[in-house]
């Protein structure tokens, strides 16, 4: 038996090596080994981290809620916040989490959820992950098997090899003069280059097929944006999703949970050339005086998306959707935890 | 309903048991009735359960059931229980007196899901004989079990990443992608029935059991006679034995008026066509699945009949004579799992498979196909293109690998797996195939992302 259990021991061998070495560089801390996970962005890092922390106060939403510094929503918030937002989450996975991170942690304390009108939107067709990653988080064996996070951990360790260090890319840039202008003609432009550009990405869920058909240039582009109309449009309200924001709104007033329910600031040019030529305005309004009719003590609706005026210039955004991390995060981060404290 | 599932198996344990120790004490003709008793009560469970969503629908539908799951395993514990009872009344194998050795012979773990079908003359005794620790049996169950997993994980599990994207749009493909893809399911069949009865095989051998080797290199046949001796053998003899030889014996056509006349006698090849058709509709209650087992019946008559028109082929035939015969038994079985396949695809149905095998000749372009494989896999499973290149060059690795294995048990141990083998071989060099294969199993394992989220085995649910 001593014989057998030696070969079965030997076998085992590189079964054991692969474990522990994933487990030495898998870079989300997944089993709370490392001191920090090195994949700050990854949403099982996030996850496990809230998991090991306990954390009552949490933000949930897509990229645009997931890129704030942490020190400074603390210095605004007053309290620590476990950010849980992550890049192209979903409206409904975003209500999942809240779930998860509900029966994770029945004495939440204070939620900051964000979305906008672009994951209100039916046509938003993502695929919803969070079942995934509750197996990877309860089995991991299905984290440890997981392709991308294989991927993840070699890489992990190449970087830690080569000395290289690892973080999340800032989303930041300086623009001037030139970015105003057409990249193939040079003519000038009504706004930033990339932001036109960005803005017709955005047709792609919110207008029908070939809206934008024959336009190459941002000059074209942008004109034939201004020129389009609601008849175009294929944005509809989810409402089943937003029957669920509702309801976990009424279970956050229930439960005593502090809500804030945040539609962060988008650029004019997303408002100009998207929102307005296509309606999003008019089909959003009822879905807004649905959130606002909930407010309470305990539900406040912090709408930087329709209701503010325009507080940040195109400068701030490095994109039509996202902040710049350093010319405009630190004044919303400042400016929504702020009140996001003033309303607890 | 929860408990539904257990409640049959237990049912059925009893009343096998039961039924066998009557059996056995009756005579003659009442003997035949308690054993054609007992058959049949097992048959209309089993039937109750596969077929009630056709026969039944309206039924369920009034009491508010949307369907009745299939208990796990039920086929497997039922073909076994009937297979003991027949045994029982044709006085080859005794009514086992302990209820927990009939119990273990029907719910073995290693074999109730899929098989391999047990014999109880074979089992049972077993269960009497005094066990213990056997390093020597445990390590060849290991080996076993090695080359089963690399089989079914690293070989089958990644090779249905492909196969089952292009099944479930068949339409979108062109006739080389068709081809390759109708090859890859056969492959990824075998590989994976054959690697998980290794599996079965090694567990019961782990605790000191054997149980029927399943596989047996078929695709090695050079014709379907072959095949379906080295094909899920232990249901090939099952059906041989328990509806085949009675159904020749019965000269079951005798008994048709007026029709009977036009059977042969013995009813050879029209109980061959039977057992086949049956086999289909045992798979399932569809029509790809009935088409896929009068497709096997077809392949058998027709072999038959060319051997009594043309005479059997000589023993000793040429090496490119073999792989002409080796690659036409392929092909044809091929071209029958397509509709076996879409038996189980959902919206599948005989005429897309026969519509898919139709468009077989159609845009026979390699370009095409080589676009369209990458197109496969990028917007199946990975997006980056390196791991298209990756995924490509494992599969190539280890086909090579499992054709070895085959090859080597086709012509150096026929009756027994390749992996037993494994023991006449250096240390060092068995050594180097363990790691080998452990490293490709790991490989697999990740490639597929551990299995979760990923579709049922291609053999199951039976």
């Amino acid at each position: 038996m001593k014989k057998f259990f030696l070969k079965l021991g030997l076998a085992l061998l590189p079964i054991v090596a692969y474990v522990a070495f994933f487990i030495a560089f898998e870079p989300n801390n997944y089993f709370g080994l490392h001191t920090g996970a090195n994949a700050d962005d990854s949403v099982i890092a996030k996850i496990r981290s809230f998991e090991q922390d306990g954390a009552t106060r949490i933000i949930l939403g897509d990229s645009r809620m997931a890129h704030f510094d942490a020190d400074a929503v603390q210095a605004a918030a007053g309290a620590p916040f476990a950010n849980l937002a992550f890049g192209g989450a979903s409206l409904e996975e975003s209500i999942d989490l809240f779930y998860f991170a509900f029966a994770q942690n029945p004495k939440l304390e204070q939620v900051v959820f964000g979305f906008t009108f672009y994951t209100l939107n039916t046509n938003y067709g993502s695929v919803n992950r969070m079942a995934t990653i509750q197996t990877q988080l309860q089995n991991p064996l299905a984290y440890i098997f997981n392709l991308e996070y294989n991927i993840n951990t070699l890489q992990n360790f190449v970087y830690k090899v080569q000395g290289v260090q690892t973080g999340g890319a800032d989303e930041t840039a300086v623009w001037g003069p030139a970015d105003y202008l057409d990249s193939t003609t040079g003519s000038a432009l009504p706004y930033r280059a990339n932001l036109i550009r960005y803005a017709a990405s955005l047709y792609g869920n919110c207008a029908q097929p070939g809206t934008l058909d024959g336009a190459q240039t941002e000059t074209q582009l942008a004109a034939a944006m201004l020129a389009t109309n609601a008849s175009a449009s294929k944005f509809t309200v989810n409402e089943e999703q937003l029957n669920r924001l509702l309801e976990m709104a009424a279970l956050c007033e229930r439960e005593g949970i502090y809500l804030s329910i945040v539609l962060p600031p988008i650029s004019e040019s997303v408002r100009e050339l998207v929102c307005e030529p296509l309606g999003i305005d008019l089909a959003m309004a009822p879905a807004l005086a649905a959130l606002h009719s909930i407010q309470s003590e305990y539900v406040q609706v912090l709408d930087y998306e329709w209701e503010n005026p325009p507080a940040f210039e195109d400068a701030q955004f490095f994109d039509g959707f996202h902040i710049d991390t350093v010319y405009g995060l630190p004044a919303f981060t400042e400016m929504l935890f702020n009140e996001v404290a003033n309303g607890a | 309903m929860r408990f539904l599932p257990l409640a049959t198996l237990a049912f059925t344990t009893v009343f096998i048991y039961s039924m066998a120790r009557v059996i056995e004490r009756a005579q003659g003709a009442a003997r035949r009735c308690l054993e054609g008793l007992g058959i049949t009560i097992c048959l209309l469970v089993l039937a109750f359960f596969k077929y009630n969503g056709f026969f039944l629908p309206t039924a369920l539908t009034a009491l508010g059931i949307s369907r009745i799951a299939l208990p796990l395993g039920i086929s497997f514990y039922t073909f076994a229980g009937v297979g003991y009872l027949v045994d029982v009344a044709r006085g080859t194998s005794p009514a086992e007196k302990s209820f927990c050795n009939v119990a273990l012979f029907l719910c073995f773990f290693g074999t109730i899901t899929s098989g391999p079908i047990c014999r109880a003359g074979n089992f049972l005794p077993q269960l009497h004989q005094a066990r213990g620790f056997n390093g020597d049996a445990c390590v060849q169950a290991l080996r076993l079990a090695l080359v089963g997993f690399f089989k079914h994980v690293a070989l089958a599990n990644v090779l249905g990443l492909y196969v089952n994207t292009v099944f479930s749009t068949l339409d979108a493909y062109s006739g080389l992608t068709l081809i390759f893809s109708a090859a890859m399911y056969a492959l990824q069949l075998y590989f994976e029935f054959s690697g998980y009865s290794d599996i079965a095989c090694a567990s019961a051998l782990f605790l000191g059991l054997e149980i029927p080797q399943n596989f047996k290199t078929p695709y090695f046949a050079t014709n379907f006679s072959g095949f379906w001796q080295r094909w899920h053998i232990s249901l090939s003899t099952w059906l041989q034995d328990y509806l085949f030889t009675p159904l020749v014996w019965s000269r079951w056509p005798n008994k048709l008026p007026k029709l009977g006349r036009f059977f042969e006698k013995p009813p050879i090849l029209s109980s061959l066509f039977l057992v086949f058709f049956i086999s289909g509709l045992w798979h399932g209650n569809t029509l790809p699945y009935v088409v896929w087992g009068l497709l096997q019946g077809l392949f058998r008559i027709g072999e038959e009949l060319m051997h009594k028109t043309l005479g059997k082929a000589p023993k000793k035939q040429s090496a490119i004579k073999k792989i002409a015969k080796r690659i036409t038994v392929f092909t044809l079985w091929a071209i029958s799992l397509v509709f076996f396949r879409l038996g189980y695809e959902p919206g599948g149905s005989a005429g897309m498979a026969a519509r898919s095998i139709l468009r077989w000749g159609q845009g026979l372009s390699l370009p095409a196909f080589v676009g369209e494989t990458f197109d496969v896999i990028t917007a199946g499973f990975y997006a980056k293109t390196v791991m298209v290149y990756l995924y490509v060059l494992y599969l190539i690795a280890a086909f090579a690998i499992a054709f070895l294995i085959d090859r080597y048990q086709f012509t150096h141990n026929k009756d027994k797996p390749a992996a037993f083998a494994l023991a006449r071989v250096k240390p060092v060099a068995r050594w180097a195939i363990y790691y080998t294969l452990i490293a490709f199993v790991l490989i697999g394992f990740v490639l597929q992302s551990g299995g979760f989220g990923i579709a049922n085995m291609a053999y199951g649910g039976f």
